[in-house]
């Protein structure tokens, strides 16, 4: 069972090789002459208008919360899609059940405005 | 060498160690007492399914489950409740919050 693992390690080993292999060579082969000018951040070729701080908008964490909480119910899903057949009509219903509340959340959040972007 | 149940309680006692560790002498910053938190209850995990593979008992795991669903839910409302304390108080210093005082 683990050892069935052991090329997903390998592939891992060999892509994180090749991109440090690849960036190296642009390293050893490339030219670097940085000027001033040339490090400054770009913003549409403009100087910076104002400080690069800004307002941290909650709509990015809302929307981070709201992954969260599907991811888990996905992860709920996986083993009863796998085994459903063997459960049967009571294990239908019980994930059906577990959906339902998940369903009252989602349509709470809905009706709140947490899924408006503008 | 072969990983006995031994290795697996040692390891999850070292980072149940860390966290509290974590929790008590951190002096800077609430999100680290909630990382902390959530590496207490990784710990937690590990030593279930350490118990529920050595004892052949697949309930650890069910356990472990629910406790990832916990977690990700205490994280989720934990880091409101931070957004909002930074919006009010500008900082996320444990010590800055201390408007009670015993």
């Amino acid at each position: 069972m683990i050892a069935e693992y052991f090329p997903v390690l390998l592939f891992l080993a060999v892509s994180v090789g090749l991109g440090v292999v690849l960036i190296s060579l642009g390293l050893l082969f490339g030219t670097r002459k940085t000027t001033d000018e040339k490090v400054s951040p770009y913003e549409c070729g403009f100087e910076a208008f104002d400080d690069a701080h800004m307002k941290f908008d909650v709509r990015f964490y809302l929307v981070a919360i709201l992954f969260i909480i599907f991811d888990l119910e996905i992860a709920f899903l996986f083993p009863w899609a796998v085994v459903l057949t063997e459960l049967g009509a009571f294990g239908l219903v019980s994930m059906f059940l577990f959906l339902l509340l998940l369903v009252i959340g989602f349509i709470y959040e809905w009706k709140k405005g947490a899924l408006e972007w503008e | 060498m072969s990983l006995t149940l031994n290795h697996y309680l040692i390891f999850s006692t070292l980072l149940f160690m860390v966290s509290l560790g974590g929790i008590f002498a951190n002096r800077r910053n609430i999100l680290v007492v909630l990382m902390s938190l959530e590496l207490l209850l990784l710990s937690v995990n590990t030593n279930f399914i350490a118990f529920s593979k050595f004892i052949g008992d697949v309930d650890g795991q069910v356990f472990v489950f629910f406790i990832l669903t916990v977690a990700a839910a205490e994280a989720a409302i934990g880091l409101a409740i931070l957004v909002m304390l930074y919006r009010n108080k500008k900082s996320l210093d444990v010590d800055d919050i201390n408007e009670l005082e015993g």
